[in-house]
């Protein structure tokens, strides 16, 4: 992790979007703050970074064992 | 979603999703394997194939779990790849990474060896044609484990470090660090630092190694290299020294990569004696 390194973002007030790892692999999560809820947002990607959040939209360096590196733009469901 | 990339990879040659990649705790430690993959080649039946366990910098960082084209260099070549997420790696929760505190040069190196017994033991890999490679702390792991354990046949060290007390005295900026994960600061626990350096045990290799060092290095500086390199040949043990004008901690020069990546294919089919595919620059090896 370098410099402007980042894990999350606000959707909104009421809404944190994150990243997080287990086992080793990256997961992409919304948490509902005041309801303190965590939802899973899939997707194919083992490694997340770099997470920017700017209202629906979110942004991520993403790859998987069989992706190469690369940006994504993804509009997930929040709820 | 949209991403930025369409690359796409020939599943004939490179793992495709539907292979399985193994990414599993074993004896205590993450560890991704990769077996052989390439459509025009087959292995023999009554073969096992070499196998290369892979150590990562750091040595706190963790493995990659993306595409990676310099792992799928050793599988579309008949190796198989052990890519170690030793004790101490990001990504496995605190306790996890608290492993390697005060144990740097043990708990890396015994996971990576344990890691390879652990495939042979399984009868997945020929136990005669065991190697390890790894770069700067990756390369310290490698050069521990060629000297203080007897499982690897063959090894290659990419800006590693052989002399924790000369490094420690060269690399100001990273001496509180270095105290943390050897466990003990400089000079107080020399004794630590010569314990845990190779060099300093040159008595107890017997293994070949092929070593790789970007002459512009200010993190691992050269002379780590320079002085195994010495040692090793010293003790008519076969071994090469690749010098890469040009280059610091890590190659970025394409030409250098292949070259890197070619020179340690050709080292070890010199060591294990296999017949390479395609014509390579050969290495001159000391001995």
């Amino acid at each position: 992790m370098g410099f402007g390194s980042s894990s999350y973002g606000f959707s909104s007030k009421d809404m944190l979007v994150s990243v997080y790892t287990q086992e080793g692999t990256a997961h992409l999560a919304s948490i509902d703050i005041q309801h303190q809820i965590l939802r899973e947002i899939e997707t194919p990607y083992t490694s997340i970074w770099g997470l920017r959040v700017k209202g629906e939209d979110v942004y991520f360096g993403g790859g998987s064992p069989v992706e190469a590196p690369a940006l994504m733009s993804s509009k997930p469901i929040f709820g | 979603m949209k991403r930025t990339s369409n690359l796409t990879i020939d599943p004939d040659i490179f793992h495709s999703r539907n292979d399985r990649i193994s990414h599993g705790r074993w004896l205590n430690c993450f560890r991704i394997l990769l077996s052989p993959r390439n459509k025009d080649f087959t292995g023999q039946a009554d073969e096992k194939p070499p196998l290369l366990v892979m150590s990562h910098g750091g040595p706190t960082g963790a493995t990659d779990t993306t595409l990676n084209l310099e792992i799928q260099y050793w599988t579309s070549r008949g190796i198989a790849v052990l890519d170690v997420n030793y004790g101490g790696s990001t990504g496995y929760g605190r306790a996890y990474r608290q492993r390697l505190n005060g144990q740097w040069g043990v708990v890396d190196m015994d996971d990576c060896v344990n890691g390879a017994k652990y495939l042979v033991n399984r009868g997945m890999v020929d136990e005669k044609r065991l190697a390890i490679t790894g770069g700067s702390a990756g390369g310290y792991t490698t050069l521990c484990a060629l000297t203080f354990r007897d499982v690897f046949n063959a090894g290659a060290s990419h800006f590693g470090i052989g002399d924790l007390e000369t490094f420690v005295q060269d690399t100001h900026k990273i001496r509180i660090a270095l105290s943390r994960s050897i466990g003990g600061s400089f000079p107080e626990g020399k004794a630590t630092y010569q314990a845990r350096s190779p060099i300093q045990h040159i008595d107890q290799l017997s293994t070949p190694m092929i070593l790789f060092q970007g002459l512009e290095d200010k993190i691992v500086p050269p002379n780590q290299a320079e002085t195994m390199f010495a040692a090793v040949k010293a003790k008519g043990i076969p071994v090469a020294y690749l010098p890469f004008e040009g280059e610091q901690h890590g190659f970025r020069q394409a030409k250098n990569i292949k070259r890197a990546l070619d020179a340690e294919l050709y080292f070890y089919s010199r060591i294990f004696g296999f017949e390479l595919a395609d014509p390579v620059e050969p290495v001159r090896l000391s001995t």
